[in-house]
């Protein structure tokens, strides 16, 4: 145990880095990778860095080598294969059991101690060691603010507990939120204009290609290159949501083949762009129940006024 | 009704009928009906002026009358036509856009005496219009707007030989409200030698026994203000829907209204159903048969449904526009733009959240809306510390813990549109307020304005080759300090008065929806 302590020490970054790549590679592919493929996708290390890393992954017992048909393949080790782990003993093991049927939602301290009867300190002692073995992993959850749970360190968590393609580190990213919806908003305007341009069309034509599938905004949004994160089609429906709430967009729902149905957008304008209301310097008033005609705040005195009638 | 509407209803009788009117008619407001005698006594006032009051408020169908316990004759206010008085302008500017000059004319001595005789009209229009060569083309006038609806008969006193009533007992045919009397050359002289048409009507009732030969007598005329509203109603329909779906859209829209334009009530559901060809015969520029089919079904697909098919059996279809999800659909998007203005865009986006799903806590508004929780919190509560939300609490146990208890968030347009309405009639009582001020502040120079211009026509009609000289010395007794606050006072005049109009719109879109509502 000292020993693998001591190891993780020493480790320098890149190794690390390295490690968590290949295991991410392996994860993706879980009928195993080629030494082949493997190479050329983390082509950034050398020849020596690969084979530390995946030598160590191997004795840690988180890859497995195994013979493909066209040669050596590497792939993830099931799990439940930790038993043969070194150095991780009956409790530890007990808890890792625990850990690994909550799957990439995670599990609490508190539920993992209601679940193997240990003392706190116990648990947080085991769960210390099983981490910094890079076995299990803490992630923050957005459902429980500053809230850590507990997974297999190789699992992606779940979109429960990282909110999804809007999160990073747990902190909702309400800009990149916004600005999705604006270009969503440009696009869908723009084939609205592009439709409206072809004179030839009939209402009904212009109409239908008016309308665009979260498929095709996602591939706009994608072209502009404005997300870091690769996002889904079901991450653009609801941004596009966000927009018919805004009132700037509608939807409409076309059958497609065997029976399924498909969900279609179009930018919308509003019956009314600004209410005559709004022009008066009273509808924006922040003391409009105070003001009363001769009275300490009035139209008599008002600078509100002043400051309208000017321009 | 609230004091907002009672507030601006007694600016705008000051201003148009004077101070004891608009006094009689604030102490109606609050007090209901009541007879003559009591609001002498309750408003501090001779019993002489009330009744002259009166009589000027009920000519002007401003007030009413009713008999109580059989001898008791009671007065109240309508106030709908009182606040309407806002609208004279804009009835007077409509007609002179739709009719010209006489028409023009003719609404605005309807509205000056409130009810008029057709004949009394044309001899007051024709002295105003001395280019036109006799009565003819005024009373031509005269008769499109009666066959328009803009104008409308008055009902007439019943004759009763019996003397057993208290009151005047008026009667009407439906089918006589816009029935045109033939006018004889002789009536119209009669008129123009006796102008006595001033007269209430609960004094008409003798004159009425000593002149029946004349056709026109006891025939008064006064101005539809439902048919004006109706009027504005289509186009501000037919305004929304060209800005959601283009020029053709609302020239199919604007051709539906006109064509059931004097066939529809003005307070029905919807328009008559009426048929694609008939659409397409009426467009003033022509578009292919199929295209007109095609703009009607896709406006008959818009959630809103201001257009909807009424029947399709036939070739093409028959539609109507539906008025009452017209007003709704105007005012919801008048609350809207209000939210947006006042609150910004994302509060107006967990607004419209609201209203698509009706009832939703904190925590799903944020999801939904994408916005971040303390933002989102912000936002609510600013619009429910203003009314705009409501909040329903629901406990989960009967100890009210506010842990486990659901707080739902909801609107309610058809009570935001009443706060509206009453916001703006307030802030056009403050528009007129600050007019009024103006007009003090200023007085000094505006009455030198007003004796420098005399003084001009004066040396124009007397002395017609002035020279120059003469006339700038008279525009120089105005200092240039004076003229810069000269123009600038006009500039504010101008504003405020430009508001008070364009006010009259957001007014009026709420004020059909919300009587679309109680009219069902
Ligand atoms: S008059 Fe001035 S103080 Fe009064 S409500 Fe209007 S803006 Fe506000």
């Amino acid at each position: 145990k000292m020993q693998t302590d001591v190891e993780v020490k020493q480790e320098a970054t890149i190794p690390l880095t390295l490690e968590t790549e290949i295991l991410a590679l392996c994860n993706d592919n879980p009928k195993g990778i080629s030494d082949k493929s493997l190479e050329s996708a983390v082509a950034g290390y050398d020849v020596k860095q690969r084979v530390t890393a995946i030598n160590r992954l191997l004795t840690m017992g988180k890859l497995e080598l195994l013979k493909g048909s066209s040669g050596l393949i590497y792939r993830i080790k099931t799990p439940s294969a930790v038993g043969s782990i070194s150095g991780v003993d009956n409790q530890e093991k007990l808890v890792y059991q625990i850990i690994e049927s909550a799957g990439n939602k995670g599990i609490w301290t508190r539920e993992i101690r209601y679940k193997c009867n240990l003392m706190l300190t116990e648990v947080n002692k085991i769960l210390k060691n099983l981490e910094s073995k890079k076995i299990i992993k803490a992630v923050k959850s957005v459902a429980a603010a500053k809230r850590k749970v507990y997974m297999l360190y190789n699992l992606q968590p779940d979109r429960s507990v990282t909110g999804g393609a809007w999160y990073s580190d747990q902190d909702f990213e309400s800009e990149f939120v916004e600005v999705l919806n604006q270009q969503c908003f440009k696009f869908l305007q723009q084939k609205c204009e592009n439709a409206e341009k072809e004179t030839t069309l009939s209402p009904t034509a212009t109409n239908a290609s008016s309308f665009a599938s979260s498929e095709e905004v996602l591939e706009f949004i994608s072209k502009l290159g404005i997300s870091k994160v690769t996002l889904s089609p079901e991450d653009i429906e609801t941004i596009l949501n966000t927009l018919i709430y805004d009132g700037k967009v509608q939807q409409t729902v076309v059958p497609v083949a065997n029976g399924e149905s498909k969900k279609l957008f179009k930018a919308l304008k509003p019956l009314i762009e600004t209410t005559d209301f709004a022009r008066t310097p009273c509808s924006l008033c922040p003391v409009f129940n105070e003001c009363q005609p001769g009275g300490e705040i009035s139209p008599e005195n008002c600078l509100y006024m002043d400051e309208w009638m000017e321009y | 009704m609230s004091s907002r509407e009672c507030l601006l209803a007694y600016e705008l009788l000051q201003e148009h009928y004077g101070k004891i009117a608009a006094d009689v008619a604030s102490f109606l407001l609050q007090n209901g009906w009541q007879p003559l005698r009591y609001i002498a006594l309750k408003a501090n006032l001779k019993l002489d002026q009330v009744r002259k009051a009166l009589c000027l408020l009920i000519q002007h169908k401003l007030a009413k009358f009713h008999v109580r316990k059989r001898k008791i004759v009671e007065y109240a206010i309508n106030i709908e036509n009182v606040l309407s008085i806002l609208f004279h302008p804009k009835f007077i500017y409509t007609v002179k856009l739709l009719y010209g000059d006489a028409a023009e004319l003719i609404v605005e001595e309807a509205l000056q005496h409130g009810i008029i005789l057709m004949s009394t009209a044309i001899k007051n229009v024709a002295d105003r219009l001395p280019d036109e060569n006799g009565s003819g083309k005024i009373e031509k006038a005269f008769k499109d707007l009666v066959q328009t609806h803009f104008l409308q008969r008055e009902p007439e006193v019943e004759k009763n030989e019996e003397e057993e009533y208290i009151v005047p007992i008026f009667t009407q045919n439906e089918a006589d409200l816009y029935r045109l009397p033939t006018l004889s050359e002789e009536s119209l002289k009669r008129k123009r030698s006796d102008d006595g048409s001033d007269e209430p009507k609960a004094k008409r009732l003798k004159s009425e026994h000593e002149t029946p030969s004349v056709k026109d007598d006891g025939v008064y005329w006064s101005v539809n203000i439902s048919r004006f509203q109706q009027y504005f109603r289509d186009q501000s329909i037919v305004a929304s829907v060209t800005q959601r779906f283009g020029t053709p859209c609302g020239e199919i829209v604007r051709a539906m209204l006109r064509i059931s334009e004097v066939t529809t009530p003005a307070n029905a559901q919807s328009t008559q159903p009426i048929s694609s060809a008939e659409i397409a015969r009426s467009l003033p520029q022509k578009l292919p048969m199929e295209h007109v089919e095609q703009h009607l079904k896709l406006l008959s697909n818009d959630e809103d449904q201001i257009v909807q098919l009424f029947d399709d059996s036939g070739s093409g279809g028959l539609y109507v526009v539906n008025l009452k999800n017209s007003a709704l659909a105007l005012a919801t998007a008048t609350v809207l733009s209000y939210v947006q203005q006042r609150y910004g865009s994302k509060a107006c986006r967990i607004f419209r959240l609201l209203m698509l799903k009706k009832h939703l806590e904190q925590k799903q508004v944020e999801e939904f809306a994408m916005i971040p929780p303390k933002e989102a919190k912000g936002y609510l509560y600013h619009m429910l510390a203003e009314n705009m939300v409501i909040m329903q609490e629901v406990p989960r146990t009967p100890d009210h813990a506010p842990a486990r208890t659901f707080y739902l968030y909801s609107v309610n347009i058809q009570r935001l549109s009443r706060i509206l309405l009453v916001k703006c009639y307030k802030t056009c009582t403050n528009l007129m307020t600050r007019h009024n001020h103006l007009i003090k502040t200023n007085k000094r120079i505006l009455d030198k304005e007003e004796r420098i211009t005399a003084i001009k026509v004066r040396v124009n009609a007397t002395l017609p080759d002035a020279d120059e000289a003469q006339l700038e010395e008279i525009e120089e007794m105005m200092t240039s300090s004076e003229r810069t606050s000269l123009t600038k006072h006009q500039h504010c005049c101008n504003k405020l008065h430009t508001a008070q109009n364009q006010l009259l719109n957001t007014i009026f879109v709420l004020d059909s929806y919300l009587n679309a509502l109680s009219s069902a």
